[in-house]
């Protein structure tokens, strides 16, 4: 999963010997459209730090004919980084590149580098919280910060260029390069909160648990047990609506199962079970005819399953599925319970 | 497969020869004698792992055609393969491509294909011809590929199997991604290029110069393979297509069994009246004594809804053999489909019911009979159909049943006409500047373009006109030294290849508040086949429309045993929207402007499984469909038809029944207790027809017309029979009929592009006739400007047409057919067409 290795990459930022010296900060502003042959980039913004001080440089193609110069200052920019970090490059700023320097009868220096996306990491950490995961919704959502007048939409960009093209005059274009560069001022910004929340996710100020049961997945993903059972406690503690109260419960007690913990993961589903929850009996009937070997309780549970079941508002098809599998069960158990006491009294 | 009996299709056919039953609507049985083939060995210096996975295929020969086409294309020249259905046309290919990827690692080939049941198809040939080294650089990119592959496959594939949309819209526009396999693309395949004609094809001409473009800043020029069921001009297709010289290789070398070709006219069942049996049940009944001999047979029809009657009738005809009868048509799930290719190629399917559909190249294996259900329409389906019959060296038989339509009964008794006459031509026209306006706009987005670049074979003087109006419109850009591409939308997405736009509706049956898909619907055909209420009819099961959903785009149907089935009750309009140019000519005057189509469907009929019979009809409400295009109408003046008229040469006015014909309309129904003379339906709440068994103007007088013995009454449905056998047709009709024949070689388009409408008494000119040839698509593409503009030479050639034929009464060839027992009015077409080419009226 490249999304993993990007992870990865943010996580172990601080232990391995990458600085931060060598991370650039990418963005780009097009001529139109979202890809094809027939869009090109007039302006590539970079930020990078050197020296503890943080810089930010942009290029401009001032004429379509002149790219090849263009791309060529580019690539020599590039050289010295070894990680590029964007908002959504991996589908829209890097193919776009590639395809210029293909174009131009280059090799793409892209092809070299490590790069971190940004977007597919956001939308992991804020799934359940933030609908718009758009750069600009998280620097007002997360970033706390906003965009001065001179900001110009991002839909006009291709527009105010065309006109320069043609008038020469580059007066509008302050808009879009200020555009340009506030979206790589946020993107470095959200790079730092990123790897900060995610080294100690409870040290942030006023810890969401929405977004603590996200990261506990990403954990659990990354095969930190610990650290997820710490998120998924500490998200319980904090409290969290309905729908994902029962949600984290079920996670957070098949992490127990896996874990070898079925006691604790019991006390969660019998947690669960007050909210009618179907398959907490039916994990708990399975707890008890595996477990603790009693036909009698796992009965019971199944019982109060099909129960569950004939007032739940799922759709016909489904409830005619589990009812199946419930009354599959319940024959089993009758069948196991038959033959044992069938052995008890000879 | 059980080895067959070898005497089986020559003793079926001497059966029918003596059948009482059968043999006197046998008209003609046209014999093709079996041929042995002709072999040679595989070309030496094939690759030696290709070479063994050839033979594990038991590949070891080929036919002489095969090899033929792999000396040609293998010496780089550009071939197009003709030979029939069954002949391994994809073998020669296929050799040629696999063998030079295995010599040469940067080599690659994009092959594309009309329908993705063909690519499916032939992306499992591939497969089993390679090795396993090469499989998984073959790749299919098509609108199922998964988003998740897309990737891999633009990077790795050295095979590309596809289709022109997915060339239009997803590779030349993102051809960066494809640099790959552009820069390797040594071969490039277009399979069944009869079906690019006229706009469509003249769209994938654009499309093919647009990829050359782009071949060329790869510094590649591919080979092109194309291949073609049998049109008249091929060759020249070819070459117009691809604009550079082509190869034919035409001679078939495949052994044949003999092939029996009969025709069959359907039994008379009313003598009076003339009227036939249908087409469909005498299909379905030969069809029965074909199955008993377990002899495998696929029938034709034209319509999706009488492959779904005719499976019924054939598994109720045939109840112990439900299991191995199926229906296959568009509309069907791709699994479904697939499920029924295979079940004809292993034999398990004993009967297929198919639309043209299967007509294209799927491989279902050789067929042992066909019977094709009324004429397909032209001489080339009818070939490509009958050429589904035909099993390596055995016997096969192929039955034309034709139906009581006009142009069925001509070709049925002059089976000449079939067997001669050269197929239809192939015609496109790639500088038709709207297509080419088009695609020069796609071009712009994939490559600048620089002062003195080319087309195709139009130089800068004839494109740079073209990006000025780009220009203007703000879509391009020019540059000090190039045109670059401005606008915000990607260009190839407003340019639909194919005239039948839309998205298609998805058929979900509802059980247990869970939706199963079982098909689709295209959005052309969501009116009349899935409209409320209707009965909507699958492999021979029948369900009911709950609710068409217009902006969700599915239907809900839910299963019924009803017995009855639908049939929709369709009504067209066309009014003039605005008219731009106006000209007098000979006879009256000649008009090019804006029209509007409108088709709506006002209700349906309830009809009877067992009785035929109508059991209701209901109205319903449903937005029209309207066609905003472009037309070109000819009005003919008062004069004329006054002379015509005089001269006893102008049949275009209704008929006026006379004042006694309300009161013998009622006797005669009384008389007939109100029942419907031909197939016995009982009247219900709308009155059945009265019909004059003798037409109403062969008769001197309305009294004599009109006489009880004259009338019968018939049910709507059996008199539109009974009208096509005695059908009269006006001159007018015959001028719509001829001017819409020849049109398409004025414009260079297919008959299927423009539309045609007369009308004797025209609202659209003051009451007026008028004859009209219309651009059968949305906004129109010039067609019908450039008539207007040919009218005078038009209408001459129309004239010489019609006066070279030496049918003495109309014929497909010139201004059409008339009823069995009526007239196709040639007389008349010709005294119009002399009035309107200024010529003397001669009696
Ligand atoms: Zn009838
Ligand atoms: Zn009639
Ligand atoms: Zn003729």
């Amino acid at each position: 999963m490249t999304f993993l290795r990007c992870l990865h990459g943010l996580v172990s930022l601080c232990r391995t010997n990458l600085s931060i010296e060598d991370f650039v900060f990418l963005d780009t502003e097009t001529s139109g459209l979202a890809g094809g042959a027939g869009t090109f980039v007039f302006l590539v913004g970079f930020g990078f730090w050197k020296n503890d001080r943080y810089f930010l440089t942009q290029i401009f193609l001032r004429e379509p004919g002149e790219e090849p110069a263009f791309l060529t200052g580019l690539e020599e920019l590039l050289t010295p980084y070894k990680v590029l970090v964007t908002y959504n490059g991996k589908s829209f700023d890097a193919p776009l590149l590639n395809n210029r320097f293909i174009l131009n009868g280059f090799q793409s220096p892209l092809k070299n580098m490590h790069h971190i996306d940004l977007l597919s990491l956001t939308r992991r950490v804020w799934r359940n919280r933030l609908d718009d995961r758009s750069l600009g919704n998280l620097e007002h959502e997360i970033l706390n910060f906003g965009r001065a007048e001179e900001e110009i939409p991002g839909w006009m960009v291709p527009q105010i260029y065309f006109e320069f093209l043609q008038t020469q005059n580059a007066t509008p274009l302050k808009g879009v390069f200020y555009h340009n560069e506030v979206d790589i001022l946020s993107l470095s910004a959200l790079f730092l909160h990123l790897a900060d929340l995610l080294r100690n996710p409870l040290a942030a100020r006023n810890p969401q648990s929405l977004d603590l049961i996200a990261i506990a997945r990403l954990y659990e993903e990354l095969g930190d047990y610990s650290g997820a059972i710490q998120l998924y406690e500490a998200s319980l503690e904090i409290g969290l609506p309905a729908h994902f109260f029962i949600q984290t419960l079920y996670r957070f007690a098949s992490l127990h199962r896996r874990t070898g913990k079925i006691e604790a993961a019991l006390t969660l589903w019998l947690k669960a079970v007050e909210y009618h929850e179907i398959d907490a009996c039916i994990e708990i009937a399975k707890f008890y005819e595996h477990h603790q070997k009693s036909c009698h309780q796992a009965l019971e549970w199944t019982e109060l399953a099909l129960g569950y079941l004939e007032q739940s508002p799922l759709p016909r098809y489904i409830k005619k599925q589990k009812r199946a599998e419930l009354e599959h069960r319940k024959e089993r158990l009758y069948q196991k319970l038959n033959r044992r006491n069938n052995q008890v009294t000879p | 497969m059980p080895t067959k009996n070898f005497e089986q299709i020559k003793n079926i056919v001497r059966f029918w020869q003596t059948d009482p039953s059968v043999s006197p609507n046998i008209c003609g049985v046209h014999v093709t004698p079996p041929n042995p083939g002709q072999f040679v060995p595989l070309p030496e210096n094939l690759h030696s792992t290709f070479r063994n996975t050839l033979a594990a295929e038991g590949i070891e020969a080929l036919y002489q055609h095969q090899w033929d086409a792999i000396q040609i294309i293998t010496q780089c020249k550009n071939a197009i393969i003709t030979t029939g259905t069954a002949s391994g046309k994809s073998l020669c290919y296929q050799i040629p491509i696999i063998d030079n990827c295995l010599k040469d690692e940067e080599s690659t080939a994009m092959l594309l294909f009309p329908t993705k049941a063909l690519t499916q198809d032939q992306y499992r040939n591939f497969l089993r011809f390679s090795p396993p080294s090469l499989h998984s650089s073959i790749s299919i990119y098509d609108g199922d590929t998964p988003v998740s592959q897309r990737k891999k496959i633009r990077q790795s594939a050295r095979i590309l199997l596809s289709n022109p949309d997915m060339l239009h819209t997803a590779i030349l526009p993102h051809h960066p991604n494809w640099e790959k396999l552009l820069r390797g693309l040594r071969y490039f395949v277009l399979d069944e290029v009869h079906l690019y004609r006229g706009v469509f094809g003249s769209h994938i001409a654009n499309l093919i110069r647009r990829l050359k473009r782009i071949c060329r800043f790869y510094s590649t020029e591919p080979v092109f393979i194309l291949t073609s069921a049998t049109v008249a001009n091929a060759r020249e297709h070819a070459e117009n297509m691809i604009e550079e010289p082509f190869e034919q290789i035409s001679d078939s070398h495949s052994p044949k069994g003999t092939k029996y070709f009969l025709l069959y006219n359907p039994p008379i069942i009313h003598e009076e009246l003339g009227v036939r049996r249908s087409a469909l049940s005498e299909a379905v009944r030969i069809g029965g004594d074909l199955i008993v001999n377990g002899i495998q047979t696929l029938i034709f029809t034209h319509t999706r809804k009488n492959v779904e009657l005719g499976i019924k009738f054939l598994q109720s005809q045939n109840p112990e053999q439900t299991q191995e009868i199926f229906a296959y048509r568009s509309g069907y799930l791709p699994s479904e489909r697939r499920k029924i290719e295979e079940a004809l190629k292993f034999g398990k399917a004993k009967a297929v019911v198919s639309t043209n559909a299967l007509e294209l190249g799927v491989d279902i294996g050789g067929m042992e009979a066909v019977i094709i259900s009324g004429y397909p329409g032209s001489i080339a389906a009818t070939h490509q159909q009958a050429g589904r019959a035909g099993r390596k060296k055995q016997d096969s038989l192929a039955v034309l049943v034709a139906s009581s339509n006009p142009l069925d009964q001509y070709i049925i008794k002059h089976p000449e006409y079939l067997f001669e006459k050269p197929p239809e031509v192939a015609l496109i026209n790639p500088n038709n500047p709207l297509i080419l306006y088009q695609h020069i706009r796609c071009a712009v987005f994939e490559l600048p373009f620089r002062q003195n670049d080319s087309f195709g074979n139009l130089d800068w003087t004839a494109i740079h006109p073209y990006l000025k109006v780009l220009v203007l419109n703000r879509e391009v850009f020019p540059t000090s030294d190039r045109f670059i591409w401005r606008g915000d939308q990607y260009p190839s997405q407003d340019v639909s290849l194919r005239s039948t736009s839309g998205d298609s509706f998805l058929l979900h049956v509802e059980e247990d508040d869970r939706l199963t898909t079982i098909g689709e619907v295209d959005q052309a055909s969501v009116d009349w086949m899935v409209h409320p209420n209707a009965i909507y009819l699958h492999q021979g099961q029948t369900f009911f429309v709950e609710a068409l959903e217009l902006e969700k785009k599915y239907v809900r149907l839910t299963p019924f045993d009803g017995d009855y089935y639908t049939q929709p009750l369709m009504e067209q309009n066309i009014q003039i929207i605005s008219e731009e140019r106006i000209r007098s000519i000979f006879g009256g005057k000649i008009h090019f402007g804006e029209i509007e189509v409108t088709r709506q469907l006002k209700g349906f009929r309830k009809i009877s499984w067992q009785t035929r019979e109508i059991l209701a009809t209901e109205d319903l409400e449903l937005p029209p469909r309207t066609l905003r295009t472009v037309g070109y109408w000819i009005e003919m003046n008062p004069q004329s038809i006054q002379l015509l008229t005089n001269l006893n040469l102008w049949s275009g006015k209704p008929n006026n029944y006379g004042p006694n014909w309300d009161q013998q309309r009622k006797l005669a129904r009384q008389r007939d207790q109100f029942t419907c003379q031909l197939c016995g339906a009982a009247e219900k709440d709308i009155p059945h027809h009265v019909h004059h068994i003798v037409p109403f103007r062969q008769f001197p007088t309305y009294e004599l017309a009109n006489r009880l013995e004259n009338l019968i009454t018939l049910c709507p449905a059996c008199h539109h029979k009974a009208e096509s056998v005695v059908r009269i047709r006006s001159g007018l009709s015959g001028l719509r009929y001829l001017i819409s024949q020849i049109a398409p070689l004025f414009v260079l388009c297919d008959p299927g592009d423009l539309g045609s409408h007369s009308d004797p008494q025209s609202p659209m000119c003051e009451g007026n006739p008028i004859v009209m040839i219309y651009d059968n698509s949305a906004a129109g593409i010039g067609l019908s400007e450039t008539l207007f503009d040919k009218h005078e030479l038009i209408l001459a050639s129309a004239l010489e047409v019609a006066q070279d034929c030496s049918c003495l009464d109309g014929c497909p060839s010139c201004v059409g057919v008339g009823g069995e027992n009526g007239t196709a009015g040639k007389v008349e077409t010709l005294a119009i067409l002399k009035i309107l080419n200024g010529m003397p009226l001669r009696v």
